[in-house]
């Protein structure tokens, strides 16, 4: 029986990674201009300069290797936070990361507009900042996940009102933060890849060699205590490595909600609660759903482009409602 | 799954997030103004859609958006109210009293001026808000918005009607039309340089169509916009698509922004050069790439409209116009 629960978890496994590879697929065949089939393996092998050649190489391949990553970032980054607070609403929005992010680029938008080219930057050091700043605050002989939740809510509220008062006092300024908000990836290139991909990827790895830390985490204090794991350290190091994830994504990306609450809880759909499944699992349909999504985002409107956030929460959310039923039935 | 089936699915798919965009609101209308005068009011088809009355020569006006302020002053008017901005303010309204931001206009200030008329912009924030307010207090507000040389005519009309001073439409209106067309005769007929005008906020790049004012101006002196098929209905601008820009490669990119411009220029200019798919463009090995002035080409031009066209054209066809 538990042989075969095994087998099963790695057929389902190996179907994310189909869905993972097919979604890049489709990412890099199908964009606004048309390259055939034969044609794009042709410029990736031989013909290595032209028009043709720079668009699929330096713009769709590019984007897409960028989505991915934020994908699997803001997935992990998700599960990571679920597991370790033990509650199904913790998402890299409760440790402040997108409140944290998004206030420091509208900083940077009202007060240095000529240097808005420090946005990404600077909201990569905003949401580290903010979460460490929430951990220490909720900080009593040690973190308790409700407190450490209830300190996010109210460090996340300040800044929120932040944003909006920036919005109020500076709507001329603030003209680009929409697309902050709602996230997109339109124009992303290799120099934002290269410049989330230490992190990203260094981060990733780490996590993907401590999923037991993980299970054993949540199962409780007392448990992890009992089984002789040092909490505290271990719970600061997960905070940290999921706002680094989240950081990242959020700095090239903007605000994409969805993936980083949604996606985790798809993996638990299928997989229960064994990180050893979860944590592949949601790099790969993290990966998938935001590469898929913004393809659609660049294709539904051609030539125009649409915020992938938007696709995201349209199609995603009612996908997941689905899964949800589909649950409850079985 | 079919091919047929699939392109029904995809369209289905575009229609639904069509609705949802059009619902939410990003798709709005265009301007139409019918004037109809007697002798103390003045009735016409706002930007809403709406016939509204206004009266002739109104002595307290009070003007909710910045960049009518200035149109308003060169019509002759004079205000008792305004709202803050960062913009130059002319010299008659700058003993007005403030009534708030054009984002939040204080509502008590307004109305302890005792406005006889209010004008807005129809794309500001609240507006809604504000115009029932308006109509329950029976104070007769003006919503124009105007984009295109030949809309600032009919606004500038419309002004210059309510304050009485053909003089100054025939100063500001007609003449600079009868120079602009001249100018716009100059231009040659078939060159057509292919332009793209972005507008670069601090956190995307949008492509701006030949309905703005700037692209209207381009597309007047003959050039041809890339982004011609990027339109859904009458906005302004949108995110266009890296891909299409690459394989039309335009000759000119005209860049507008609201930082200052002296200041972003070098950056802009470095990031451009640097960013692996843009500096493959004709326009940026070729440094056509222009980073427009605000105060001609973000603003309004309205009395330097001349100027603009002007400067817009010699950077088109320097051969025929000069450096």
């Amino acid at each position: 029986m538990s042989k075969n629960r095994k087998k099963n978890k790695k057929i389902i496994l190996f179907v994310c990674f189909v869905f993972f590879i097919a979604s890049g697929f489709l990412s890099i065949v199908q964009g606004a201009v048309y390259i055939s089939l034969k044609q794009i393996f042709h410029l990736l092998l031989y013909e290595r300069e032209g028009t043709l050649h720079q668009i699929l190489w330096n713009v769709r391949i590019a984007r897409t290797v960028v989505a991915g990553l934020v994908g699997m970032c803001l997935a992990v980054s998700g599960a990571i936070l679920q597991g370790i607070m033990g509650n199904p609403l913790a998402s890299p929005n409760l440790i402040g990361v997108s409140s944290g992010g998004g206030f420091m680029a509208c900083m940077i938008m009202v007060f240095f507009p000529e240097q808005h080219y420090l946005i990404p930057a600077g909201a990569f050091v905003g949401a580290l900042s903010t979460t460490l700043v929430i951990y220490f605050l909720a900080w009593r002989q040690g973190i308790e996940p409700t407190r450490l939740i209830l300190a996010g809510i109210a460090v996340s509220s300040f800044l929120n009102a932040g944003i909006h008062a920036c919005t109020v006092f500076y709507p001329e300024k603030m003209i680009g933060a929409i697309g902050f908000t709602v996230g997109g990836l339109a124009a992303r290139s290799w120099p934002d890849f290269w410049m989330i991909a230490p992190y990203g990827f260094l981060s990733i790895l780490i996590t993907l060699l401590l999923p037991q830390k993980l299970n054993i985490l949540s199962l409780g204090d007392e448990v992890a205590i009992g089984l002789g794991m040092n909490v505290e350290k271990i719970r600061f190091l997960f905070i940290v490595l999921s706002s680094f994830l989240a950081a990242s994504a959020v700095s090239v990306a903007g605000l994409l909600g969805f993936v980083g609450l949604l996606v985790p809880h798809i993996s638990r759909i299928f997989f229960g609660s064994d990180y050893r499944y979860v944590l592949p699992s949601c790099i790969l349909l993290g990966g998938g759903i935001v590469m898929l999504c913004d393809t659609m985002a660049r294709c539904l409107f051609s030539p125009i482009e649409i915020p992938v956030g938007i696709i995201m929460a349209l199609l995603g959310s009612p996908f997941f409602l689905y899964l949800l039923r589909q649950q409850r039935k079985g | 799954m079919s091919l047929k089936k699939r392109d029904e699915k995809l369209r289905l798919c575009s229609v639904i997030i069509w609705i949802i965009l059009g619902v939410t609101g990003c798709i709005s209308g265009t301007p139409t103004i019918k004037i109809e005068q007697n002798q103390e009011m003045l009735s016409f088809v706002d930007a809403f859609g709406d016939e509204v009355e206004v009266p002739m020569h109104p002595k307290r006006v009070v003007c909710l958006y910045h960049s009518y302020l200035e149109l308003w002053d060169l019509a002759g008017g004079s205000v008792v109210g305004r709202v803050q901005s960062d913009q130059p303010v002319p010299e008659k309204a700058q003993q007005a009293d403030i009534v708030g931001t054009t984002g939040t206009p204080n509502i008590e200030k307004l109305l302890v001026l005792e406005p006889d008329l209010v004008i807005l912009s129809p794309t500001m924030n609240g507006k809604d808000e504000f115009v029932s307010l308006l109509q329950q207090q029976n104070i007769p507000y003006l919503a124009l918005r105007y984009d295109t040389f030949d809309e600032y005519l009919k606004v500038f009309r419309l002004f210059t009607t309510i304050t009485g001073r053909d003089d100054l439409y025939q100063k500001y209106g007609e003449e600079q039309r009868k120079e602009i067309e001249k100018l716009i005769s100059q231009a040659p007929q078939d060159k057509k340089p292919k332009v793209l005008l972005l507008f670069v906020t601090a956190r995307e790049v949008k492509v701006r169509f030949s309905n703005s004012t700037v692209g209207s101006m381009l597309e007047d002196l003959g050039a041809l916009h890339v982004a011609y098929d990027a339109q859904l209905s009458q906005e302004e601008m949108q995110i266009f698509s890296m891909e299409k820009i690459l394989e039309r490669d335009p000759d000119f990119i005209f860049i507008q922004t609201m930082g200052k411009v002296d200041q972003v220029q070098e950056r802009m200019k470095m990031e451009l050069e640097t960013h692996p798919a843009w500096k493959t463009l004709t326009a940026v090995q070729q440094e056509k790439c222009i980073l427009l002035p605000k105060e001609l080409y973000l603003y309004k031009p309205n009395d330097r409209y001349i100027e603009a066209y002007e400067g817009l054209a010699r950077i088109l066809y320097p051969e025929v116009f000069g450096e």
